[in-house]
């Protein structure tokens, strides 16, 4: 035992002292090889003797810096960059480890072949996939994506009909990035008898749809599968198109809470008149999470924010959805601005403002006021922003004013001021 | 035979069995994470980040940071959070009622205001003062509440996280800047993975600023060079071994992420324990297994966090003892899972192997005490007790050290000779003094257990930088 603790300890460190050798030799390999591409970038030629390119390591090494300087190459670069990748043999010997090679060398061929844009190994790759085990898979399907080649569409779908993997978003994610500009090819599979098949490529549509295509995308607004109805509202929405408006329209009213939420989003990319009304209607939905899509989707088109608080405050009466478009407001930098305008010279900048924040004081909603009033540098804001308090706020102001006092970097006139209001019996707040 | 020696007898057979089983147990991880050691950083290698950043897969992540007393560290902290390379993050600092300037140091640094944002609090949690947004960066936002310890806090962020998928990280820990993209790449690869992490390093020693490990180094106080010994032991050979057989029982609190729908609907962090890391995975476990879903909760090696440790006794002591006691309460809390069919790897091997963990300073005090007294009963055999002390120390030995191997055989974080040599030295060293040290504490862990003294693990904190 103890002899073997010491050989196995001893290993480690002959183990160490390899490897750095061998690191070391590949560094200067590594810096060769960069100076190589170098020149062969700016445009002077190869060099007579280029290093040896034998061994598998040394392929890497020479790889490696190709892909280095491939991220922030222009295209003409990459046209070169892609010609010495050929140029060294090693885009034939990554293509026969595709074929060849053990796993790991088979899926990290598949990646460098994509990453190097080699649209001559689609059908290799698309081989690959369908007799692939599993890890490689992954790799060929993100070299697929890497590629990107509308070519491949057809053989994605094939794969998803054969294999139905469990884990479709890698084939969604090469669709969309095959399906960019060739939206067309993608079209036929959504009468697919598979719903699988379907769903995936009409999430892929949405992503990459082109307002061309809205009339082909009408029909599978009456999918039977809700999964394809929601994929296909979001497709609708991103084509824009007023044609698209009357099929989202009945997906609104789908009796899948999902659907609607995707056709309130729809509504919101249709720039329409009729839009505001139904999403002023969607505000009503039985299900928060469509209220509160539609509350926030609305803020897009009516640029009054006030006259919308009004509404879901008066008309509505809901919770979900008035701090939906509170948040979107806070988030938007919205209530902040109009803080900053609040003593504006311009009457109707001034006017607007005030209204926003006696909105908010009206649903109490209170953070933003209170949290200008103890910090913001102009004594003119918080002098008005209290005074809109004291007007407005009514009663339920009155805690959070007591918490403010408390605040070490409230200045004494607004300190006085909010003793003063608290101090009053019963008027408000 | 007597009762007395009956009982010598039944006593020995249990302490024999014990180690046995738990030396099976470390057999097997190491097993495991060797195999696991030797492909992991190959297909790591795989990962094309470019590609991840601008892919449709890769899913928005909120990072949630608990933040108590943190004034030291906070602000660099969180400008390295937002720096990280990930396309959809949101950065959620809760300030867990700090009674020093955490929240003074986030105001002024982000310009924040506070905002009426919408918060609803699905998992229950101490009152939130208020939410606060930044007006210099629109990713931040913070939220500052009653102090009710780091599950209260964690819950909190939770709640106000609109993303899929959430990410704890503490505050005063260091992410390199691809380990989310690289952890996350678990959960873009399989739909089925609800949790992940990444190992947790130690900082103290290596050379940081703005935020960012720039040399890699041992620390030179031996109290922390005996931590990173057990880290990586803890790391590379338990976490990874556990997460291959899916029964991976602990998700740090420093560096994991998680679904957040999971999370939410097995009611966030517990808020009765100190072992909140590790009872939320067994609790996601259960709610997996009960529901038949298949799911996997996975450990991935290469995403480094990076994280100050105690270099002062009385500290490291305290944290020992905590997790100790949190250790005991999960495993108090979930005794009905033991051996349940249905809970399989979980109930079957994870469960019972903590149990061994948890009991091992209690066998290990008795065996103190028992040795001399079956030598004084002249019941001992010198001959077989000193082959079985010679083969228990070097089968220690080679325990001790495998964690430094695994790394040896993976990373290589530590480049240097010297440190290779200090780190086999300590990993020896570890088994004399500094163990014991950690039996004591873990022993006074389990009268902590019964007393439950209430704390949020304070660590007195330097700052990266100015460490560096």
């Amino acid at each position: 035992m103890v002899l073997f603790n010491l050989a196995f300890v001893a290993g480690v460190f002959l183990r160490r002292f390899v490897k750095r050798r061998f690191f070391s030799i590949k560094d200067e390999r590594r810096l060769l090889w960069v100076r190589i591409v170098e020149v062969a970038l700016e445009g002077g030629g190869l060099p007579e003797r280029v290093p040896s390119l034998r061994f598998g390591w040394e392929r890497a090494v020479a790889e490696e810096v190709l892909l280095g300087w491939w991220r922030t190459a222009t295209e003409e670069e990459r046209a070169r960059l892609q010609s010495l990748f050929r140029t060294w043999g090693l885009f034939n010997a990554r293509r026969a480890r595709l074929h060849r090679g053990g796993k790991w060398e088979q899926a990290r061929s598949a990646l460098v072949l994509g990453r190097m844009q080699c649209h001559d190994t689609l059908p290799d790759l698309l081989g690959l996939l369908h007799r692939a085990p599993s890890e490689i898979q992954a790799a060929v399907l993100n070299a697929l994506d890497l590629l990107g080649d509308p070519e491949a569409i057809e053989g994605l779908v094939n794969f998803l009909i054969r294999r139905r993997p469990r884990e479709t978003r890698p084939v969604l994610s090469a669709l969309i990035r095959c399906g960019e500009g060739a939206s067309d090819r993608l079209l036929p599979f959504l009468d697919h008898p598979l719903p699988l098949v379907r769903a995936v490529v009409a999430a892929a549509l949405a992503e990459v749809v082109s307002p061309r295509d809205v009339t082909a995308l009408i029909p599978s607004a009456a999918d039977a599968d809700p999964e394809v109805r929601a994929k296909v509202a979001r497709a609708l929405g991103r084509t824009g198109e007023p044609r698209a408006f009357e099929a989202i329209e009945r997906l609104a009213v789908d009796p899948v809470w999902y659907v609607r939420l995707q056709a309130i989003d729809a509504f919101s990319r249709i720039r329409l008149p009729e839009v505001h009304d139904r999403l002023l209607w969607a505000m009503r939905d039985r299900d928060w999470r469509v209220r509160q899509k539609a509350a926030t989707a609305i803020h897009k088109f009516i640029s009054d924010p006030v006259y919308l608080l009004e509404r879901i405050r008066e008309e509505l009466d809901d919770r979900y959805a008035l701090e939906a478009l509170i948040t979107v407001l806070e988030r938007e930098g919205k209530t902040w601005e109009a803080v900053n305008r609040i003593c504006s010279p311009i009457s109707l900048v001034r006017e607007n403002s005030q209204e926003l924040i006696i909105e908010l004081l009206r649903a109490q909603k209170f953070a933003a006021t209170l949290s200008a009033i103890e910090l913001h540098p102009d004594h003119a804001v918080r002098r008005e922003l209290l005074r809109l308090v004291d007007e407005h706020a009514g009663s339920s102001a009155r805690a959070p004013l007591q918490e403010l006092l408390e605040s070490r970097t409230l200045d004494a006139e607004s300190r006085r001021t909010i003793e003063v209001l608290l101090a009053r019996p019963e008027a408000s707040p | 035979m007597n009762l007395v020696e009956l009982i010598f007898f039944l006593v020995s057979g249990f302490i024999i069995t014990f180690y046995a089983l738990f030396y099976a147990y470390y057999l097997f991880l190491f097993l495991v994470s060797l195999y696991g050691i030797g492909t992991q950083p190959r297909w790591a290698r795989l990962l094309v980040p470019e590609q991840l950043m601008g892919s449709y897969m890769t899913p928005p992540v909120t990072l949630v940071v608990p933040a108590y007393n943190e004034t030291a560290t906070i602000v660099e902290s969180v400008h390295a959070l937002l720096g990280l390379q990930y396309p959809r993050l949101e950065v959620v600092v809760i300030n867990d009622g700090s009674t020093d300037d955490t929240l003074g140091e986030l105001i002024r640094s982000f310009s924040l205001r506070r905002a009426d944002v919408a918060y609803h609090a699905r998992l229950p949690t101490e009152r939130v003062r208020g939410i606060y947004l930044s007006t210099l960066e629109r990713r931040l936002m913070v939220i500052d509440k009653v102090n009710g310890g780091k599950s209260d806090a964690l819950n909190a962020g939770i709640n106000l996280s609109r993303t899929p998928w959430v990410c704890s990280v503490d505050a005063d820990s260091i992410l390199e800047e691809e380990a989310l993209l690289r952890v996350m790449r678990a959960a873009i690869e399989d739909n089925t993975v609800v949790a992940c992490s990444g190992i947790v390093r130690i900082a103290n020693g290596c050379q940081v600023a703005d935020g960012r490990i720039l040399r890699v180094a041992l620390p030179s106080e031996r109290l922390a060079v005996f931590q990173v010994v057990e880290y990586l032991g803890g790391f590379l050979q338990g976490r990874l071994g556990w997460s291959w057989l899916n029964g991976l029982l602990i998700i740090s609190g420093a560096f994991g992420a998680f679904r957040t729908d999971i999370l939410r609907a097995v009611g966030g962090y517990a808020r009765d324990t100190v072992g909140e890391d590790m009872e939320v995975v067994v609790r996601i476990h259960r709610y997996c297994r009960q529901l038949r879903r298949p799911y996997r909760v996975v450990f991935v090696p290469d995403p480094v966090c990076w994280t100050e440790v105690p270099t002062r006794l009385g500290a490291l002591r305290r944290q020992r003892r905590r997790w100790q006691r949190g250790l005991l309460e999960v495993l108090a809390k979930h005794w009905d899972i033991f051996f349940r069919p249905r809970q399989g790897v979980v109930g079957f091997l994870a469960l019972p192997y903590f149990a061994l963990e948890a009991s091992a300073p209690l066998v290990e005090l008795f065996g103190y005490f028992f040795v001399p007294w079956i030598w004084w009963m002249g019941w001992l055999d010198t001959n077989y007790f000193q082959l079985y002390l010679a083969m228990a120390f070097l089968v220690g030995i080679v325990f001790a050290i495998s964690g430094v191997l695994l790394e040896e055989f993976s990373f290589r974080r530590y480049t240097s000779w010297r440190e290779l040599l200090r780190l086999l030295f300590f990993a020896l060293a570890k088994q004399v003094g500094y163990h014991q040290l950690m039996l004591w504490w873990r022993l006074e862990g389990i009268l902590d257990y019964f007393r439950r003294p209430r704390e949020w693990g304070e660590q007195v904190r330097t700052g990266f930088g100015k460490r560096s």
